[in-house]
């Protein structure tokens, strides 16, 4: 246990005037959980029953630009807030009192397999349907977040969609490992004696009536050693009838070089692979080169829509890519430190090292959408009032409202960035390589990786971009 | 669970009832035809030119329509092209000079308003190229 590594919980947030209490407030996650339900609801509407134009748009503006901004924003300067402020998990209280089944979610699915599989088809439905460009299948697309959340919590005992299933939880869950913030707890000893563990099995009165839930992806904080899988929701810290539970602030990538944060295990690594690489496919899907690459497959491989061409570039450069490039990796570097060791364990190792430069590519192009365009809600406000007969912001929306960034300075910033995450990733392989004891020249291949994946990535931002999404290419 | 079911078929009804009396949804009857073509054509990125044609309910072309232009990327938050015209026209063609800031996809707005006061709105897709090697769609598609 020794070796397990914690952040010490000299500086809890928790314990913050203020902010501390309202966090640890019974109702503090319904707060956040509220007004997002309400944009959630205006999404929905808005995308039903507004313009079919996506910067028009609320339900688009919203869940493509804003949502993927602050997301990036809050990863990286606080944690996962997205999750813990999730609308779509408010039906859990009442889905657990109409639970039908109340099993477990089956042994077999219990690891990141689904969750990796859900996430590259949410990413090829992205591409294939031009989700950004339809403000009525976003809005469809919030409306099953909602259902799918409520029908599996009505299922299985735990919940089971944020652990197993979210796709947009999935990528927190990865991003949040470069996160500042980290759930742990104040003293070790208080937690050995506990007899209830309320934190993890909730907490109930005297007749068995639930008081406050227990952690819904069932983690147990004295044991938590890195963001994966953590909401950040703090039923924990509600929970725990010791005051015990601690929200720390770690150093800068102190979960990544820690060489035994994470499990050893395929579907972990490998969801990490495809989180980077997906990066660059996804910045690639906005690119001229991929009509090319299309229009190749199509002439050569008769392959005559658009969906078998996107599924093929998809799972060639989502999951083919990084699992064969990975193991590649993984028996170069074994074979160069003359181990003897699992494939597994190999490629487990220096995996984390890649979390930095993939969190950097999605961070350089989301940032892009929302540096040119954080402000354009506000023509999408005013076209949204105006649509519905008030006229209190202006008689007409003003839609060169558009950046919060001169354009001059994006390339040269999404570059920067590109150049830190690299930086991030290369400083975690040398730590783990430090811990593991392990030569320099057995973290040559994982360098070469790093610098391919940088430099790719540095060649895409520089790649004029375009936006698809009307269906005349396809 | 009957108090949450009749809180969200409640709100559920107030939201349809909303949607249905927005603005952008009361249909008029159409009294003009507008078609567009770009100039070159394809359009290529950077300077180019749109060619409206304004025909009234008979196929007559009219001259002296206001017209208000607006270009849409299909992505939210990327600054649109804004045109406007104030007259002119001939045999019911309009010139309307207009810069391409990115290729891809666009939604291009047309709304005339006619010399009798009445208007029409038509939207069009089309893709703008990076050059002459790139693909581009067939044609331009009236919605």
């Amino acid at each position: 246990m020794s070796s397990v590594y914690r952040p010490a919980a000299a500086v809890d947030v928790l314990g913050w005037p203020g902010i501390g209490r309202l966090l640890r407030w019974k109702h503090g996650r319904l707060l956040g959980q509220l007004l997002l339900l309400l944009a959630a609801v205006l999404i929905i509407y808005d995308g039903i029953t507004g313009p079919q134009v996506a910067p028009e748009n609320l339900a688009t503006n919203i869940v493509w630009m804003h949502y993927r901004g602050f997301v990036m924003l809050a990863l990286l300067f606080a944690g996962n807030l997205f999750c813990m402020n999730c609308p779509f998990t408010l039906p859990r209280t009442v889905a657990r009192r109409w639970s039908i089944w109340g099993r477990r979610w089956p042994r077999i699915l219990r690891n990141k397999w689904p969750a990796l599989i859900i996430l590259c088809f949410y990413l090829y439905l992205y591409e294939w349907l031009d989700l950004w460009a339809s403000p009525w299948l976003t809005a469809w697309v919030v409306v099953f977040y909602f259902l799918a959340s409520f029908i599996l919590e009505l299922l299985f005992s735990e919940s089971p969609f944020c652990k197993y299933v979210c796709p947009l939880g999935t990528f927190n869950y990865v991003g949040s490992t470069v996160s500042p913030l980290q759930i742990t707890v104040s003293s070790q000893d208080v937690c050995h004696t506990c007899v209830g563990k309320e934190c993890v099995n909730g907490a109930r009165d005297e007749d068995g009536k639930w008081l406050m839930l227990g952690c819904g992806t069932e983690l147990f904080p004295p044991q938590v050693q890195s963001n994966i899988d953590c909401t950040l929701c703090l039923d924990c810290s509600r929970a725990c009838p010791h005051d015990n539970v601690a929200l720390a602030i770690r150093p800068v990538l102190n979960e990544l070089r820690q060489p035994r944060a994470w499990p050893r295990q395929w579907d972990l690594s490998l969801l990490v692979w495809v989180f980077s690489f997906a990066a660059l496919s996804n910045a690639f899907g906005m690119t001229p080169p991929v009509y090319r690459v299309e229009e190749l497959l199509r002439s050569n491989l008769r392959l005559n829509n658009v969906a078998g061409s996107l599924l093929l570039i998809f799972t060639l450069l989502n999951v083919i890519l990084p699992a064969a490039l990975g193991l590649i990796v993984a028996w170069s570097s074994r074979k160069l430190a003359r181990s003897k060791e699992p494939l597994r364990v190999s490629f487990s190792r220096y995996t984390p090292a890649l979390v930095p430069i993939g969190f950097g590519i999605w961070f350089a192009h989301y940032g892009f959408h929302f540096a040119t365009g954080a402000l354009a809600i506000i023509p999408a406000v005013q076209n949204f009032l105006i649509d519905h007969g008030l006229r209190i912001l202006s008689e007409t929306p003003n839609w060169r409202i558009s950046n919060i960034l001169p354009f001059s300075w994006l390339l040269p910033l999404q570059i920067l960035v590109v150049l830190i995450g690299f930086g991030g990733s290369y400083y975690v392989l040398s730590e783990i390589g430090r811990h593991e004891k392990e030569s320099l020249v057995a973290q040559l291949p994982w360098l070469l990786v790093l610098v391919g994946v940088a430099l790719a990535a540095i060649f895409l931002f520089n790649l004029p971009m375009e936006m698809r999404g009307t269906n005349l290419g396809h | 669970m009957h108090k949450y079911i009749l809180l969200l078929l409640t709100g559920m009804l107030l939201l349809v009832g909303n949607g249905c009396a927005r603005e952008s949804r009361q249909t008029s009857l159409k009294n003009s035809q507008i078609n567009l073509t770009t100039v070159p054509y394809p359009p290529i990125l950077g300077e180019s030119r749109l060619v409206i044609q304004i025909l009234d309910i008979d196929g007559t072309p009219v001259d002296n329509a206001q017209l208000d232009i607006k270009g849409d990327m299909t992505h939210a938050g990327m600054v649109p092209i804004l045109a406007e015209l104030d007259g002119g026209g001939e045999e019911g063609y309009y010139n309307v000079p207009i810069e391409w800031t990115m290729g891809g996809d666009w939604i291009i707005s047309v709304r005339a308003t006619l010399p009798d006061g009445s208007t029409t709105e038509e939207r069009f897709d089309l893709r703008v190229t990076m050059g002459e090697d790139e693909l581009c769609g067939d044609e331009i598609k009236d919605e």
